[in-house]
C-alpha cells in the first residue's frame, strides 16, 4: 500500500460529451452509498456534478481508481464505470490547481460564470454531511471557496455579462437603475424576444407589454408572459408608454423611424427609452439614436459587447492565476506538514498497539496474582514510559526538522523505516 | 495652529482623493469607507478652524474670502456626505473630494491673519444671508458634480462599451433625479440668500437693491438656475440637457463667488 494522495478524476466538456458525463450522474439516494467507498484505500470523497463536468475529489492510495471503478460498476453498470478511465486523473498539486481554477471559474465553459461557486460549496457541504471527507479535502474545499471569492473581489473575471440578453439588460440597468418602475414593450413575438423578456421580468420589471401583427400571437405571447397585449396600430401609444423596447419582428422596413421617434419623445416628456433591435433586417432606423435620452443597441452592437467582455474576462485570467498560485503554495505548506503528522500519528497509534497487546499478554499470565489494579496500574505507567522513552528521539528529531521547514524530508525516513505508516509492521507482529 | 490645520485639511482632502479613486478601480468599500472619513475628518477640521477665527473676531467669520472659501468648501462636503449616506452611492466621492481639494488648496492663497471687521457685518441678517446663500452654492456644486457624472455615463452609453465607468458610475435615470432634488433645493436657498441679502442691505445701505455686481450675478445665477428647473417641468428638459445647463449654472457660481469679489469692484469687496 502506498502513500496517500490527494487525487482527482475530472470528466469535463473538454473530455467526455454531455451524453455520457450524465451516465455519472448520481442520485441522493446513490450518493448516500459514497459512504461505502471509504475504507482503508480510499480516506476521503467529493463529487462534484455540474452540467459541464463530473469530478471525483479523491484522497488515497494507489488503488483509489480502481476501487472507483469497481463501486461506480456495482452502482451502475460496468459501461459506465469505463468512462472512468476517460477522465483526466490528476494527482497532489496539479489536483490542487485544478479545484482551485475550478471554484474559482477559470476552467468554466463561460469563463468567469457565477454559478459554479455555489455548486462547488454545495457538492462539499453534501459530501461533508455524509461524512465524507476529513482534514485533507476539508481544507482543499474551504480553501478553494476563499481563493474564488478573492479572485472574483480582486479581478474583473466575473463583472461583464457574456450573454446577448444579459448583456442588453445590463446596459438598460445603466439606464434606469432599478426596474420596478420599467415597462417593457415586445414588438414582434420571436423566441428571442421572449428570452430577453422572461430576463427582464425575472429582474422585475413594472409590466410588460406584447405587440403583433397577427393579434393572437400577442395574446398567445402575453398569456405566457402575464402581459398586455395590444394590436399593432396601438404601437406609438405603446412607445409612449413603455421604457424598454424589444424588437424583432420579420419585418422587411423600419418599425420604428426617427420621425416617429421624434413624437414619442415629445409626449413622453423625454422621458429616457432604452431600444433593444435584434431584428434582422433591423427594425428601428439607426438615426433614432441621435435623439436626446434615447439609447439604440442592435444585435451587432451588443455582440460587440459581449464580444469586448469575453477579451476583458480572459485578459483577468492571467492575474487569477498569479493568485492562484500563490494560495496553491499556502495551502501545500499545510499539506506537507499534515502528511507527517498523519504519518506520527499513525506510528504513535501503532506503539500504542503493540504496547496494549504486549500488556494484555502479560496481565493474563499475572492473573493469579493479589491487588491486580495495582499492579495494572504499574504496569501501564511502565509500558506507557517506555514506547515514550523510546520514540522520543525519533518525535525530537521529526520535531526539529519540520520546524527547520523539512516536513517532506522527515516524511520520507519515517516512511522508510515503518513501511506505510506502521501499518506493515503491524502486520508482522 | 490655524495654518497646522489647513494644511492638515488639505491632506485629508487629498487622502480623501486618493482613496475614493481606488475605490472605483477596486470596488471595495473599504476604500470609500476611508475616502468618507478622510473627507468627514477634513469638515470636522474646517468647522474647528473657523470657530477658532469665531473666537479671535468674535463675530461671524465669514468676512473675508479664506473664511467664505472654507464654509463653502465645508458646505459641499457636508452635503455629499449626506447624500453618500443616503443613497448609498459611492463613486461620486471622487469628485466632491477632488473639488474639496481644490477650493481647499484655493483658500490658502486668501489666507491673513484676521484683522478688523468692517461694522456693516455687525448684523443679524449677515450670517442668515452668507449661510443660506452658501447652501444653496454648494448645493449646486453637487448638482454640478453631478451633472458632469451624469455626461461620463451618458457617452459611455453611446459609445457602446461595457467600460469600468459605465459600470462603476450611477445609471443615468438615478443621476438625473438625485441631480434634479439638488437643484430645488440649491434654488430654495439661494432664493432665501437673495431675499434675507436684500433685507439687510436695506438695514444697511438704505436700500433693498442696488445693481452692484454681486447682487447683479446672484440674479444672473438664480434666472439660470430657474430656467433649468422651469425647462425640466414644462418642456420635460432633463437628462443631458440639464445637465450641460446646471454645469453653466455652476460656472456662473463660480464668477459669483470668486469672480466678482476679485475683479469687480462693489459694496461686497469687503470680502476679498
Amino acid at each position: 500500500m502506498g502513500k496517500d494522495r490527494i487525487q482527482l478524476i475530472t470528466l469535463n466538456y473538454r473530455n467526455t460529451p454531455v451524453e455520457d458525463r450524465e451516465k455519472l450522474a448520481l442520485d441522493d439516494e446513490l450518493k448516500r452509498r459514497l459512504r461505502e467507498l471509504i475504507n482503508d484505500e480510499i480516506k476521503e470523497v467529493v463529487y462534484l456534478f455540474t452540467c459541464n463536468r463530473v469530478e471525483f475529489y479523491l484522497f488515497g492510495g494507489e488503488g483509489s481508481k480502481i476501487k472507483l471503478k469497481e463501486f461506480i460498476g456495482d452502482l451502475k453498470d460496468r459501461e459506465v464505470a469505463s468512462l472512468i478511465d476517460k477522465g483526466e486523473h490528476l494527482f497532489e498539486k496539479d489536483a490542487v490547481i485544478h479545484a482551485f481554477r475550478v471554484a474559482s471559474s477559470l476552467d468554466s465553459m463561460v469563463l468567469g460564470e457565477p454559478q459554479i461557486v455555489g455548486q462547488f460549496k454545495s457538492a462539499f457541504e453534501e459530501a461533508r454531511s455524509l461524512n465524507l471527507t476529513g482534514p485533507v479535502l476539508n481544507n482543499l474545499f474551504t480553501k478553494a471557496i476563499t481563493v474564488s471569492k478573492k479572485i472574483r473581489s480582486k479581478t474583473a473575471i466575473g463583472e461583464a455579462p457574456l450573454s446577448v440578453s444579459h448583456a442588453a439588460c445590463d446596459l438598460a440597468e445603466r439606464v434606469f437603475g432599478e426596474f420596478d418602475k420599467c415597462l417593457v414593450l415586445l414588438i414582434g413575438a420571436g423566441e428571442m424576444a421572449e428570452l430577453a423578456a422572461t430576463y427582464l421580468k425575472d429582474r422585475g420589471v413594472k409590466g410588460l407589454i406584447v405587440i403583433n401583427r397577427t393579434f393572437e400571437r400577442a395574446v398567445e405571447l402575453a398569456e405566457k408572459l402575464g402581459a398586455v397585449a395590444k394590436p399593432f396600430d396601438r404601437l406609438k401609444d405603446a412607445l409612449v408608454e413603455a421604457d424598454i423596447v424589444i424588437s424583432s419582428t420579420s419585418a422587411s422596413g423600419f418599425i420604428i423611424t426617427k420621425r416617429v421617434m421624434e413624437e414619442v419623445m415629445r409626449l413622453r416628456r423625454n422621458r429616457p427609452m432604452f431600444l433593444i433591435d435584434i431584428a434582422v433586417p433591423r427594425d428601428i432606423e439607426r438615426e433614432v439614436e441621435d435623439l436626446e435620452n434615447v439609447y439604440l443597441y442592435d444585435v451587432d452592437d451588443l455582440e460587440a459587447v459581449v464580444e469586448e467582455n469575453r477579451r476583458r474576462r480572459e485578459k483577468e485570467v492571467h492575474k487569477a492565476m498569479l493568485i492562484i498560485e500563490e494560495e496553491v503554495e499556502v495551502f501545500w505548506r499545510w499539506y506537507e506538514n499534515q502528511e507527517v503528522y498523519s504519518l506520527i500519528a499513525d506510528i504513535r497509534n501503532w506503539a500504542e498497539e503493540i504496547r496494549l497487546k504486549e500488556m494484555q499478554k502479560t496481565l493474563s499470565k499475572l492473573k493469579n496474582l493479589g491487588e491486580e489494579e495495582r499492579i495494572r496500574e504499574s504496569i501501564d505507567a511502565l509500558t506507557k514510559a517506555l514506547t515514550n522513552k523510546l520514540l522520543h528521539p525519533l518525535m525530537s528529531y521529526a520535531k526539529e526538522e519540520i520546524a527547520r521547514n523539512n516536513p517532506h524530508k522527515v516524511y520520507h525516513i519515517l516512511r522508510d523505516i515503518f513501511k506505510g505508516g506502521g501499518n506493515e509492521n503491524k502486520n508482522r507482529n | 495652529m490655524e495654518v497646522f490645520l489647513v494644511y492638515t485639511l488639505i491632506l485629508l482632502y487629498l487622502v480623501s482623493t486618493v482613496f475614493y479613486i481606488l475605490f472605483i478601480f477596486r470596488n471595495e468599500l473599504p476604500y470609500a469607507r476611508v475616502g468618507r472619513y478622510s473627507m468627514f475628518g477634513a469638515v470636522i477640521l474646517q468647522a474647528i478652524l473657523l470657530i477658532l477665527r469665531f473666537k479671535n473676531l468674535e463675530y461671524f467669520p465669514l468676512a473675508s474670502m479664506f473664511d467664505s472659501t472654507t464654509f463653502f468648501t465645508m458646505v459641499v462636503a457636508i452635503i455629499y456626505l449626506l447624500i453618500e449616506v443616503k443613497t448609498r452611492i459611492f463613486v461620486l466621492g471622487a469628485f466632491a473630494a477632488i473639488l474639496g481639494l481644490i477650493f481647499s488648496l484655493f483658500s490658502t492663497t486668501f489666507y491673513r491673519e484676521v484683522d478688523v471687521i468692517p461694522p456693516i457685518l455687525r448684523s443679524y441678517w449677515f450670517p442668515i444671508h452668507a449661510v443660506t446663500s452658501f447652501i444653496g452654492e454648494g448645493a449646486f456644486a453637487i448638482s454640478f458634480i453631478l451633472s458632469l457624472a451624469y455626461l461620463i455615463q451618458e457617452r459611455e452609453l453611446r459609445a457602446k462599451r461595457f467600460s469600468l465607468l459605465l459600470r462603476r458610475l450611477p445609471p443615468i435615470t438615478k443621476l438625473d433625479e438625485l441631480n434634479y432634488s439638488v437643484l430645488k433645493i440649491g434654488f430654495l436657498f439661494l432664493t432665501v440668500g437673495i431675499i434675507t441679502g436684500s433685507i439687510w442691505a436695506s438695514y444697511a445701505w438704505g436700500s433693498f437693491w442696488s445693481w452692484d455686481p454681486k447682487e447683479t450675478w446672484s440674479l444672473i445665477t438664480w434666472f439660470v438656475y430657474a430656467a433649468i428647473l422651469h425647462a425640466r417641468m414644462t418642456a420635460g428638459w432633463r437628462g443631458k440637457r440639464a445637465a450641460m445647463l446646471s454645469i453653466v449654472g455652476f460656472l456662473s457660481v463660480l464668477f459669483l463667488f470668486f469672480g466678482v469679489n476679485l475683479l469687480l469692484p462693489g459694496l461686497h469687496t469687503y470680502a476679498r
